[in-house]
């Protein structure tokens, strides 16, 4: 039942539902600005998250993880070189806010931030060559060449573009996180 | 460690929030159905691998870069092996040492490089037919079902290719028989079954092409 079909299909539409959500946010956040309807999105949005942020983003570092891991180890899609480095960033993340989840440890907060955005950034590069290979030269390494797409779901959703979105969505609750803990300070000051 | 300088929420005040967890798994469940009933199954490939044999001395590995000057390839002026293969029908397909010179190409189907270099030599074969007296051989080679454009007999197929072309098994023995590191790769081999040059890469096909004439004693 589960194979690498439907696997796919399922992270893909993962994706998608990570996808709306950091689109969403981005889109209240950048439209509370100047609208104070949006504002109230946002604080409503920073409200409901409040206290499970970390949890939160551990569950989606966590399921990038155990997806990744799907592929490679059951799947049998061997990582490519920009795929390990996106592990590295996204394998301590998951554990490390599963830890700071269970005894908040908000201090967490900076440090997850700048590791996803490495690993987002990575996750640009890898999507951005598999696109445009010749960025990366004019030849594909025979084992496991970074440039090559085992699969594009919808035409778009790459392991790459997955692996973005999750970063993106642990992002977007670490500011949450800090958004959230300001708030209760400035509660705190009242 | 710092801790948050509020304690978590109790119950109560969580009266009137979806669990944020339930949402989750709510998710994941919704994603699960929809990929069960709509995920399609892997398309089917024919005799993509190959069973070659491979005789002879294999070339030394390429470095990964194309030197400036031929002789400076370690393989320079090396004996080909032979090699007996079939194409995606079972038929045979061979690269000998019969006194004919050869541009021998390896490429995968799901390299993105070779996907842009076969139907430009196709063009340029549908052009000019080809250097007279040069034959043509590719390999395909580092196959795999789970990449992006599979089969490979589809690909090149499609392609309009009309080379022969020899599938490589699975551990891609013909490849590395001639010293191949990276695809698209081409071999460019002497009538006497020497190796006149070797290139890593995409290749201009002026380039290839002067090559190839270079080959005619």
């Amino acid at each position: 039942m589960f194979d690498l079909q439907t696997a796919k299909l399922f992270f893909a539409m993962l994706t998608v539902a990570v996808n709306i959500v950091v689109v969403g946010y981005v889109v209240v956040v950048i439209g509370a600005i100047w609208s104070d309807r949006a504002a109230g999105i946002r604080d409503q949005f920073y409200e409901y998250v409040d206290g499970h942020e970390m949890l939160f983003g551990s569950i989606v570092a966590g399921a990038a993880m155990l997806g990744s891991l799907y592929l490679s180890e059951i799947a049998h899609l061997p990582p490519c070189r920009m795929c390990w480095y996106q592990r590295f960033a996204m394998y301590p993340t998951a554990i490390v806010l599963g830890i700071a989840a269970w005894r908040h440890f908000t201090v967490v907060r900076i440090p997850v931030m700048i590791t996803v955005t490495i690993g987002a950034g990575i996750s640009v590069y890898h999507y951005l060559i598999q696109w445009f290979p010749s960025l990366e030269g004019t030849s594909c390494s025979i084992d496991v060449p970074c440039t090559t797409a085992y699969f594009r779901v919808f035409g778009f959703i790459s392991i790459p573009y997955m692996a973005l979105s999750a970063f993106a969505l642990v992002f977007v609750m670490m500011l949450a996180l800090g958004a959230n803990m300001k708030r209760q300070q400035d509660r705190a000051r009242a | 460690m710092n801790a948050k300088p509020t304690a978590p929420k109790k119950a109560g005040e969580e009266r009137g929030k979806l669990p944020i967890v339930g949402i989750v798994l709510g998710v994941i469940a919704v994603a699960l159905v929809i990929a069960v009933m709509f995920a399609g199954s892997e398309p089917l490939g024919g005799a993509e691998f190959g069973e070659p044999t491979v005789e002879g001395t294999a070339l030394p590995p390429n470095i990964g870069s194309n030197p400036a000057d031929p002789a400076d390839d370690p393989a320079f002026g090396l004996v080909i092996p032979e090699v007996t293969g079939q194409d995606f029908a079972g038929e045979e397909v061979s690269i000998a040492n019969n006194g004919t010179p050869k541009a021998l190409l390896f490429v995968s189907h799901s390299c993105p490089h070779c996907q842009d270099e076969i139907p430009e030599v196709q063009s340029w074969l549908d052009a000019t037919g080809g250097v007279p007296g040069v034959e043509i051989i590719t390999v395909s080679t580092a196959a795999n079902s789970a990449a992006a454009n599979w089969p490979p007999s589809e690909w090149l197929d499609r392609e309009g290719w009309e080379p022969p072309v020899i599938a490589d098994d699975t551990d891609s023995s013909v490849f590395r028989a001639f010293g191949g590191s990276a695809i698209p790769y081409w071999v460019f081999v002497n009538a006497d079954g020497t190796v006149a040059y070797r290139n890593v890469g995409r290749m201009e096909i002026n380039a290839a092409t002067a090559v190839m004439q270079s080959l005619i004693p």
